[in-house]
C-alpha cells in the first residue's frame, strides 16, 4: 500500500526553510527549482494561520530558481552565484543552504559549494533538505544537526550551572510555537535556569546557538524526543 | 502561432512568446522594443525566489467542479493544496454556490520512487482519485522530480482512461522547465483543448466563454445588458462545460496573460472567436471591449446605447472618487497584463501611475492581433508609465524603487509582495478578487478599495517603524540591477 495523500497537512523536507526563518537573523539559500519556496510559505505560514514572513521569509527568501540549464548541465555555478549575492545583499548572522529535488536528484555537490564559503569564514551551513527525502519533520532535524555540526563543531565545552538547551515543537508546523516557547522559557527561567530557547522572539540568535555546547543538560518537550537528545549531544 | 494538440506538451514561454524577465525604462520602449520580439531573456546572478509552473497549473485545474488532480510530485509541491481549498471555499461564497473541498490527490514521491520510478504509484492515486471523487475527468500535474526521473505520464493516462472510462489530462508543468510561472496555465489550457474540448453540436447565440480566477461573477451584469451571458472558466465549471466551450459566441477573458492561450486555440481549431480589444479594465477599455463584442455578435447600436446610459450611470460615483483620490500616486506590482489592467483602472479614477513592475513580460501572444498587445494598448490609450520595470518577484530590486518614488499607494496582485509594501510603510491593496476591477462598476469598486487602503497610512506606518529591513546598507546604495547579466 502506497502513503499517498488527500489532504496534507505538512510538507517536505525543504520546508526546513521555515526552521531556518525562525532563529533570529537566520537567512535560509534555497537551492531548488522556483517554485519550492513559495508553496512552502503557503503551507507552513500562510495557510498554517496566516504566521506572516518574519525578518526575510516569504518572497525574500534568496533561490536559485534552477531551470532546464541546471537540471541538464548541473546547478553549482548558480549556487554559488546565489550564495554570492546573498551574502552581500541580505544582513544574516546565519546563512543555511537548502537543497531541494531538482539540485539532488541531478547530483550537485551543493555540500562542497558551501564548505568553501565556510572556510573563508562566513556563517554559512548546509542541510541536504531535497523534498523526496522525507517531510518538514525531517527536515527541521537536518538542520538542527548541520548548525549543531557545521556551526559549532568541535568545541570544548565551557558548562556553565543551570543553564538548558530546549528542543520543543517544529516551528511554524505547531501555529502556536511562538507563544508556546515564550511560556516554556519563562516556565524555566521562574525555577532558577538560564535558557537557551533557540527559536522565536526569546532567542539571542546565534549567538545562543553557540553556547548549546555549554549547557548543563538538553531538555526536549517533543515525543521521540530521549532519542533525538542523544543524537545531538 | 499554430496550435499543435498532437503534441502532449506546449513549448514553455519563453520559447513561444519571447518572454522576458528582465527590463527597465520607460514602458513604451519595453513596447517599441517588443515589436518583433527581438529581446533575450537574461537571467540574474542573485535571484529570490519566484513561482512555478505546476501552482499556475492548478489554479486553472483545481477548482473544476466535477474533476479531480492527482499531483505527481513530492509532497512539498502539495503545499498550494490547503490554499487552494481556502480559495474554492471562499470562491464558492463569492458565486452563491456550497463550498466543497478540493478534489486533489498527492501522490507523495519519495526517495525510492526517485530510484525505481513513480509510474505504479501515480496509477494508484488516478485510481483511488476515482473512487474518492467519482470525478469526469482527472488531471495529472507533473513535477520537478517526476519530470527528471522521465516517469511515462502520458502511458499511464492513456491506460488508466481505458479501465476506468474517463477522460484523463495530463499537464505537464514541471517547475524547471520554464521561467515563466505563467507557462503554467497554458499547460492546464493545452491538456483541456487538446482531451475534452468538443467540435460544437449546435453553436450558441448568447454565451460568452470568461476565462477567469475564481472571482465574483462581475461579467454578469455587464454581458447582460446586450443581451450575452458569460460561461465563467474554469474555476467552478463543470467537465460538460470545458467539453462545450466550443459552442461559445466569442471568448474572452481577465488578463491576457491568463487568457490568450485557450483564446487563440478556441479560435483556431474551433472557430470561437476572440474578442480582440483590451479586457475590460477602465472605462475606455471597458468601452473598446464592449463594441468589439458588439461588432461580434451583431449588438453595435445597442452597444452604444448602454455605453452612454452606463457612463452616466457610474459618474456621480466616479466623480466623487476622483475628488477624494485627486493627487494620489499609485505603483502597481502584477502579472504582466495585469499591470496594465490595474494600470488602466487607475488611470479612469485620475490617479497619478508612477511606476510599475511585471512579473514577467510575453514579446509576443498566441495570436498576431495588435489589439490584444496589453503593453501597447496601455501606452496608446492611456499614456506611458515612466518607470516600467519587469522581474519575476525580486523584492530587492523593487524596494529600490518603492524607496525613490514613495508612492501613495500600492496596488498588488500577489501574496508575499503587498507585505513588502506594508513593511516599507506604503499602504497596499493585494487585488485577491481578480475580478474586482471588471467593467464599469468595477473602476468604482477598485476605486473605494484605494481609498480605503490610503487610510491605513497611520497603521503601516506604525507597523514599518517595527520593521527591520535584512537589506545591508551596501545594497541600498547600489544599482539595483547590479545583479542582472547581459546588456543593461
Amino acid at each position: 500500500m502506497s502513503n499517498i495523500i488527500e489532504q496534507p497537512r505538512y510538507s517536505c523536507a525543504l520546508g526546513a526553510q521555515q526552521t531556518v526563518l525562525t532563529i533570529p537573523r537566520a537567512i535560509p539559500i534555497v537551492h531548488s527549482g522556483p517554485g519550492c519556496s513559495s508553496k512552502i510559505h503557503g503551507a507552513l505560514a500562510t495557510s498554517a494561520g496566516y504566521q506572516g514572513e518574519g525578518y526575510a521569509g516569504g518572497s525574500h527568501v534568496p533561490c536559485t530558481n534552477s531551470a532546464e540549464k541546471e537540471v541538464v548541465f548541473g546547478g553549482e555555478k548558480r549556487l554559488e552565484e546565489t550564495i554570492e549575492g546573498s551574502l552581500k545583499v541580505l544582513k544574516g548572522d546565519l546563512f543555511v543552504v537548502l537543497t531541494g529535488c531538482t539540485s539532488e536528484i541531478v547530483g550537485d555537490d551543493s555540500e562542497s559549494v558551501t564548505t568553501k564559503y565556510r572556510e573563508e569564514g562566513y556563517p554559512i551551513v548546509i542541510a541536504e533538505t531535497g523534498g523526496f527525502k522525507g517531510s518538514n519533520y525531517y527536515g527541521h532535524e537536518l538542520v538542527l544537526k548541520a548548525i549543531i555540526n557545521q556551526l559549532i563543531g568541535d568545541v570544548k565545552p565551557k558548562v556553565r550551572q543551570r543553564v538548558v538547551n530546549v528542543f520543543s515543537v517544529v516551528p511554524f508546523q505547531n501555529p502556536n510555537w511562538r507563544g508556546d516557547l515564550q511560556e516554556i522559557k519563562q516556565l524555566l527561567n521562574s525555577i532558577g535556569l538560564e535558557v537557551n530557547i533557540l527559536f522565536g522572539y526569546e532567542s539571542a540568535g546565534v549567538s545562543e546557538w553557540r553556547d548549546i555546547p555549554n549547557a548543563e543538560f538538553n531538555l526536549a518537550f517533543i515525543s521521540m524526543g530521549r532519542n533525538r537528545n542523544r543524537r545531538i549531544t | 502561432m499554430s496550435i499543435n494538440l498532437n503534441l502532449p506538451e506546449i513549448e514553455p514561454r519563453e520559447r513561444r512568446l519571447g518572454s522576458i524577465l528582465s527590463f527597465h525604462g520607460k514602458a513604451s520602449q519595453l513596447y517599441e522594443k517588443s515589436l518583433g520580439a527581438k529581446l533575450k531573456m537574461q537571467d540574474r546572478t542573485f535571484s529570490q525566489c519566484g513561482s512555478c509552473a505546476s501552482g499556475c497549473a492548478f489554479v486553472s485545474n483545481s477548482i473544476i467542479l466535477d474533476a479531480a488532480v492527482v499531483n505527481h510530485a513530492p509532497i512539498g509541491c502539495a503545499g498550494d493544496f490547503s490554499g487552494f481549498n481556502n480559495v474554492r471555499h471562499q470562491g464558492a461564497t463569492h458565486r452563491g454556490l456550497k463550498a466543497d473541498n478540493l478534489k486533489a490527490i498527492s501522490t507523495n514521491l519519495e526517495e525510492k520512487d526517485t530510484i525505481y520510478g513513480g509510474a505504479d504509484k501515480l496509477m494508484e492515486a488516478i485510481r483511488e482519485a476515482k473512487k474518492r471523487f467519482n470525478p469526469k475527468a482527472i488531471f495529472i500535474n507533473t513535477s520537478c522530480a517526476s519530470g527528471i526521473i522521465g516517469d511515462d505520464v502520458e502511458s499511464v493516462a492513456d491506460e488508466l482512461e481505458q479501465e476506468l472510462g474517463i477522460t484523463i489530462v495530463p499537464v505537464y508543468c514541471e517547475g524547471f522547465k520554464s521561467k515563466i510561472w505563467s507557462t503554467g496555465f497554458d499547460a492546464t489550457a493545452h491538456g483541456i483543448v487538446r482531451k475534452l474540448v468538443k467540435p460544437a453540436q449546435k453553436k450558441s447565440k448568447d454565451i460568452v466563454n470568461v476565462f477567469n480566477f475564481q472571482g465574483s461573477h462581475s461579467f454578469t451584469d455587464v454581458l447582460g445588458k446586450i443581451g450575452l451571458k458569460p460561461k465563467y472558466l474554469f474555476p467552478f465549471s463543470n467537465v460538460e462545460d470545458l467539453e462545450r466551450m466550443s459552442e461559445a459566441v466569442a471568448s474572452t477573458h481577465i488578463c491576457e496573460t491568463l487568457g490568450t492561450y485557450i483564446s487563440a486555440a478556441l479560435e483556431e481549431v474551433f472557430g470561437v472567436p476572440e474578442v480582440k480589444a483590451p479586457v475590460p479594465y477602465g472605462i475606455e477599455w471597458t468601452d473598446e471591449w464592449l463594441r468589439e463584442l458588439g461588432r461580434i455578435t451583431n449588438r453595435e447600436k445597442l452597444v452604444e446605447k448602454v455605453i452612454i446610459e452606463e457612463h452616466e450611470r457610474i459618474k456621480p460615483k466616479l466623480d466623487e472618487l476622483k475628488s477624494k483620490l485627486i493627487g494620489k500616486r499609485v505603483y502597481v506590482l502584477a502579472g504582466d497584463s495585469f499591470v496594465h489592467s490595474i494600470v488602466s483602472a487607475c488611470r479612469s479614477l485620475g490617479l497619478e501611475v508612477v511606476g510599475g513592475t511585471a512579473f514577467h513580460h510575453d514579446q509576443v501572444y498566441d495570436n498576431d492581433y495588435g489589439e490584444v498587445n496589453s503593453i501597447g494598448n496601455m501606452v496608446k490609450m492611456t499614456g506611458d508609465v515612466e518607470n516600467y520595470t519587469v522581474c519575476n518577484k525580486q523584492p530587492y530590486e523593487f524596494i529600490h524603487f518603492l524607496k525613490e518614488l514613495k508612492p501613495d499607494v500600492l496596488v498588488v496582485r500577489h501574496g508575499q509582495i503587498s507585505t513588502v509594501g506594508i513593511k516599507l510603510g506604503i499602504p497596499s491593496f493585494q487585488v485577491t478578487d481578480a475580478n474586482l476591477g471588471i467593467a464599469y462598476d468595477g473602476v468604482v469598486e477598485l476605486g473605494d478599495k484605494i481609498y480605503e487602503t490610503l487610510r491605513t497610512r497611520k497603521l503601516v506606518e506604525n507597523i514599518a517603524k517595527h520593521s527591520e529591513s535584512p537589506y545591508t546598507d551596501w545594497w541600498l546604495k547600489q544599482d539595483p540591477f547590479t545583479f542582472e547579466k547581459g546588456e543593461r
